[in-house]
């Protein structure tokens, strides 16, 4: 038997990695300067292992270090050069291009990789719209990060070129900073102003109408979503959180670094503390760090982006900490002889482990809800109420028993806050809970059930998902789910009979002729709706069982005359099949000829047009949403 | 205000709409009237039973008007609030100055004269003229100036504030000296908006280097003259008019305080009381975007501008020059990558300039001296609010008067309730009216608009679409506001557009077109 040369000897060889570690600073470089905090000022991330030789440019993104204003470029990292492999990458440093963009992949990496984990599906950019209808470029592979793209305080996501933008910029010459005055800081360099960016992109490709304003509440989740993802983010590092645990003697509600976001950028641009501190602030006259009181009217006074995404994050992370002390309650009481007060001093070693062990699942679990409730939210206009009663529906799906109180402190936690939805009874996990589909009012309970079965059997919904879950690559995927969504589109318009049921179940027009003035109208008489997405997931539930799930979204526009003035208003549904029942579990709609909220649309886009600043006048609106708003 | 809906029928969808807006912006302009000057009419003829006479001329995008108020058995008192335009040569405004000259001729004089003069920000559109006809103010008696207190060389914080003006002016200006610059000021390329902008305080067409500032300051020159200069603040007033019976005047802005000039008001600015509220990394940033402009003659020198660049000199590759090379195919599979020229950033970081020449637009126009003119029998008040922005309109909630033999003082609100004239801000632009505490307030039923405003002139404006290869144009007037007024005024809304018809509501309240001016009496 003759050996072929280029056959590979399979024992000897070491199976492929699953992760890449890679050094980073672990929050940003400010706390390698400080003496008690130089410790835990590196962290190794590591990240799913893939082979790059140059950029770095894998399957999701792709780093291009641009500096336009300085008319250069620098040399992209080989982060397969064996000198790195052999040191888990470059070491941290602000004077060296090569790991900036080391640290810009390792953090949006992580990022990305937290949020598949979350939803069990592959993550996906907004499509580019070329103009083109199934234009296969509008599949857009990489999310671009640019590490330095400009000089300013300023870092953004910018749908239009589908890339991620960091500047940098000279710190306040104010001596008082904790910054060197004048020492130039990097936004790309922060874990907090990169998880955030990087959220922002993954949830426009998420949920692409959450963009646009069309109440007070869909820009500031934009910025709270991301915020949330990066604060809890912080919990993942191992020696950080022993470190923030042990010098707060546990106690997470007091002043720490885990609970603040962009430290060095807020200080670096002038503030006395970090850019956002979800648990206190410092107290203007006295300098004093106060924590924060929740405040039921606060939400009615907080039209600001910013400021209101803040009330939702210190929402949520006021839910992590009631459960963070439920987990903790009893180690404390077991360190402390059945007393539960601890004595002057520092924490033992094995019981600041033990802490920040329950810390970090709580923080998992806790954002393991809020990346899942994307499933449960509307495709558009969404509000924090709604957002609430997708966290609770989401939670209840995979965790029917809430053994540990987690929605109870969520509701809360929410209520504290005023961020109530509209239209619920009572503010009980039930009512929260969106409701079922509803009851057809001519036709028997029975028959609307097994036509939805049939409709889904001819819609093909097990098929397509089996299909997909098997695929490798994103782009395969992207590619059938775009076949899918055809399909069903397909089946929709031309049958009448399950136009008009689904017509029934998401207040949209589907059937043809039958769609109100408002609703733009195909020639052949069927009004123009869009299938925007069609997700699959399967999660295991706390029971064991596999909840095997479908997720359309379905768009429709109608456009409505206000004094002289045109409005289009997006309405939408979100059904939500379970495919092991084949039935549609729950409706989550934004249906037409709401009038409530149209009002309310309208109201906010003519307000909207006396607060924004005069750059509509000179230069016209904006597609870069977040340049602005980041702008600090 | 009662909320009606209608549904649009179901052809009527986005790009049908979008349609129609590109049809309105591209729609030819209607040729400019010709400016015919109507012969001489004696001075106050016509001015008989009436308190006040205000006229607005159509002279262009910009604002003019002369308020002339009776006295007995004197000649009127002629004041002249504001006289500019953009993109009006000299010989235009020449005309126009001495028409206004000939409306305030005075009985058995040789020279007109203006009682008053108001200059209420440092804008082109408001002072172009007091350059480009200086020759006939300089015949022209001037009986006195008044300017906000940010105008008073004397101020302290408006000392301040010039100063960071001065400083944004010259990063922005060293933007145009660029190559950029040229192409900007051809409506292209990415400093466009900048250059437009920028013309607001430029020198003007045809007198040549004459700036605004020195616009400003022949007016300040001509107050000392007359020994009548006023730089207000606001709450100042109830003040008279030299021998004019039954009008009162009051000061409603600009604002005090550093607050509400800003348009954004930043925690840090109240906490440092700056004014400008440029911050400090901001401001570095720009000094480091100034050093980062293409040829940016004489400047900086180059080892200063190295000190902006974010890394050693090792690590910079630039296009073409030694080592690009080595990342010549990595660049080539992604930035330079064919058909991936969307995402592409080389012109993105000049936004911070765009930021930049707003900011000082915004904050220059918030700088607006604000007169309330009430006329004490019927209590009805004439709004005159120059460009006013949001913070200034937000700050008259707290600004007051006291009264002389009142313990009651009267506010700046209640004057906004009586309002039955209100001189349209900034060309009728969507921020320069509030709603809430502004427009909403004003409930007079006969309540009259004057919008100075050329449409022609604003559709030039602005950045040149890439496709059409023709400006963007300015949003004036803001639709949104326009339809609010049009309603506020029961259609009682005049254009100061020479092309535009006067409306039959306007005509019967008494509205007055004439080809040069539009005119109202009260």
């Amino acid at each position: 038997m003759s050996t072929d040369m280029s056959a590979i000897h399979r024992a000897s060889q070491p199976q492929a990695p699953t992760h890449r570690l890679l050094r980073g600073y672990a929050f940003d470089p400010s706390l390698a300067g400080q003496l008690d905090t130089a410790q835990v000022s590196e962290i190794l991330y590591k990240v799913p292992w893939e082979a790059m030789p140059d950029g770095p440019r894998g399957e999701y993104i792709e780093v291009v270090d641009f500096d336009p204003p300085s008319g250069c470029f620098y040399a992209p990292v080989n982060l397969d050069h064996p000198h790195i492999l052999a040191q888990n990458g470059l070491a941290p440093s602000d004077g060296n291009p090569q790991f900036h963009q080391q640290m810009v992949y390792a953090v949006a990496m992580t990022t990305i990789d937290r949020f598949e984990r979350a939803l069990g599906r592959k993550a996906m950019w907004t499509d580019r719209w070329s103009g083109v209808k199934g234009d296969p470029d509008d599949f857009v592979q990489h999310l671009r990060i640019y590490p330095h793209a400009m000089r300013d305080a300023n870092a953004y996501y910018s749908r239009s070129k589908g890339a991620l933008m960091f500047g940098y910029f000279p710190a306040t010459a104010d001596r008082n900073s904790k910054e060197f005055p004048g020492g130039v800081v990097f936004t790309c360099l922060s874990h907090d102003i990169i998880a955030h960016e990087t959220t922002h992109a993954l949830l426009d490709g998420f949920h692409e109408h959450f963009m646009e304003p069309t109440n007070d509440d869909v820009l500031a989740f934009h910025e709270a979503f991301a915020d949330i993802v990066a604060l809890f983010q912080h919990f993942t590092f191992p020696e950080q959180l022993r470190h923030q645990i042990a010098k707060t003697r546990g106690d997470l509600s007091s002043e720490n670094l885990l609970g603040q976001l962009a430290t060095q950028f807020g200080h670096a641009s002038g503030s006395r503390g970090a850019l956002r501190d979800f648990i206190g602030k410092y107290d203007e006259k006295t300098k004093d760090w106060v924590r924060r009181e929740p405040d039921p009217t606060e939400l009615d006074r907080t039209p600001e982006v910013h400021d209101r995404g803040a009330i939702l994050v210190a929402a949520v992370f006021e839910a992590f900490l009631s459960i963070y002390r439920s987990r903790t309650r009893d180690l404390l009481r077991l360190a402390t002889g059945g007393s539960g007060v601890l004595r002057e001093g520092e924490l033992h070693p094995d019981l600041v482990n033990r802490l920040a062990s329950e810390a970090s699942k709580a923080a998992g679990h806790l954002l393991n809800i809020c990346i899942r409730a994307l499933d449960y939210c509307p495709p558009v206009d969404l509000t924090f109420g709604e957002y609430l009663r997708a966290l609770i529906t989401a939670d209840m799906d995979i965790m029917p028993e809430d053994p540990l109180g987690y929605r109870v402190a969520i509701i809360e936690a929410f209520r504290r806050r005023g961020i109530y939805p509209e239209r619920v009874r009572t503010l009980s996990e039930d009512s929260l809970r969106w409701s079922h589909p509803e009851e057809d009012p001519i036709r028997p309970a029975e028959e609307v059930k097994e036509t939805l079965a049939q409709f889904m059997k001819s819609i093909r919904m097990r098929e397509h998902v089996d299909q997909l879950r098997y695929l490798k690559t994103r782009r395969e995927v992207w590619e059938k789910m775009s076949d899918a969504r055809k399909a069903i589109h397909g089946a929709v318009r031309t049958e009448i009979e399950k136009a008009e049921i689904l017509q029934h179940l998401t207040g949209l027009a589907l059937a043809e002729y039958q769609a109100p003035p408002g609703v733009r109208v195909r020639r052949d008489g069927v009004p123009v709706f869009q299938i925007k997405a069609f997700r699959e997931a399967r999660r295991l539930r706390d029971d064991g069982r596999v909840l095997n799930q479908a997720f359309i979204t379905i768009l429709q526009e109608e456009i409505m005359e206000h004094e002289g003035e045109e409005h289009m208003i997006r309405c939408g549904s979100t059904l939500v099949i379970d495919l092991d029942e084949m039935i549609i579990t729950y409706v989550i709609r934004k249906g037409l000829r709401d009038h409530d909220r149209l009002k309310r649309t309208i109201k906010f886009y003519e307000n909207g047009q006396t607060s924004v600043a005069l750059s509509n006048t000179y230069l016209g609106k904006t597609d870069e949403v977040f340049a602005a708003l980041h702008r600090h | 205000m009662k909320f009606s809906l209608r549904f649009i029928a179901t052809n009527c969808n986005r790009q049908i709409i979008q349609h129609l807006h590109i049809m309105a912006t591209n729609k030819k302009t209607t040729p400019r009237a010709k400016v015919s000057i109507a012969r001489l009419d004696s001075a106050d003829a016509g001015l008989k039973n009436c308190t006040v006479r205000v006229r607005m001329y159509r002279h262009g995008l910009g604002d003019c008007f002369l308020l002339s108020f009776p006295r007995k058995k004197k000649d009127p008192f002629h004041m002249l609030i504001d006289f500019g335009a953009l993109n009006r040569d000299s010989k235009h405004m020449l005309q126009f100055a001495e028409e206004i000259e000939r409306a305030t001729k005075r009985s058995g004089q040789a020279k007109s004269r203006l009682d008053l003069v108001v200059a209420t920000h440092e804008h082109k559109d408001h002072l172009s003229g007091f350059n480009q006809a200086r020759e006939v103010f300089d015949r022209m008696d001037i009986g006195g100036v008044w300017m906000g207190w940010t105008e008073d060389p004397e101020d302290k914080e408006a000392q301040r504030l010039s100063a960071a003006r001065g400083e944004a002016v010259s990063h922005l200006r060293a933007a145009l000296d660029t190559p950029l610059g040229l192409a900007a000021a051809q409506g292209d390329g990415p400093l466009a908006n900048v250059s437009h902008i920028m013309e607001l305080s430029d020198g003007d067409d045809a007198i040549g280097k004459r700036t605004i500032a020195e616009a400003l300051e022949y007016l300040r020159q001509r107050g000392e003259k007359a020994g009548h200069i006023k730089y207000f603040e606001p709450g100042t007033g109830p003040l008279t008019l030299d021998g004019v019976e039954g009008v009162k005047v009051y000061v409603l802005g600009p604002p005090r305080g550093d607050l509400l000039l800003a348009s954004h008001v930043t925690k840090k600015a109240q906490e440092e009381e700056i004014v400008y509220h440029l911050r400090h990394a901001n401001d570095a940033s720009l000094a480091a975007n100034r050093a980062a402009l293409p040829a940016a003659p004489g400047s900086f020198s180059s080892s200063e501008t190295d000190k902006f660049h974010p890394f050693t000199r090792e690590h910079r590759i630039k296009r073409g020059e030694i080592w690009w090379d080595a990342i010549e195919s990595y660049i080539g599979k992604t930035y330079d990558k064919s058909g991936k020229e969307w995402r592409r950033i080389d012109e993105d970081w000049l936004g911070a300039f765009d930021q930049l020449a707003l900011k000082l637009a915004d904050d220059t126009n918030n700088t607006s001296l604000v007169l309330a003119f009430e006329i004490v029998k019927t209590r009805e008040v004439l709004l005159f609010v120059g460009d006013a922005q949001v913070g200034n309109w937000q700050s008259w909630a707290n600004v007051e008067f006291k009264l002389a033999g009142s313990d009651e003082n009267l506010s700046a609100h209640d004057l906004l309730r009586r309002t039955v004239f209100y001189k349209v801000g900034h060309h009728a632009s969507h921020n320069a009216t509030l709603k809430k505490g502004g427009l909403e307030l004003m409930k007079s039923p006969k309540l009259v608009a004057f919008v100075p405003l050329d449409k022609a002139t604003a559709a030039k404006q602005g950045k040149k679409d890439p496709e059409t290869q023709k400006p963007r144009g300015w949003q004036m007037p803001a639709k949104a506001l326009y339809t609010a007024l049009k309603q506020c005024t029961a259609d009682r809304i005049v254009i100061s557009d020479a092309s535009e018809p006067l409306s039959p509501a306007a005509k019967a309240a008494g509205v007055r077109a004439e080809p040069t001016y539009c005119e109202f009496k009260l």
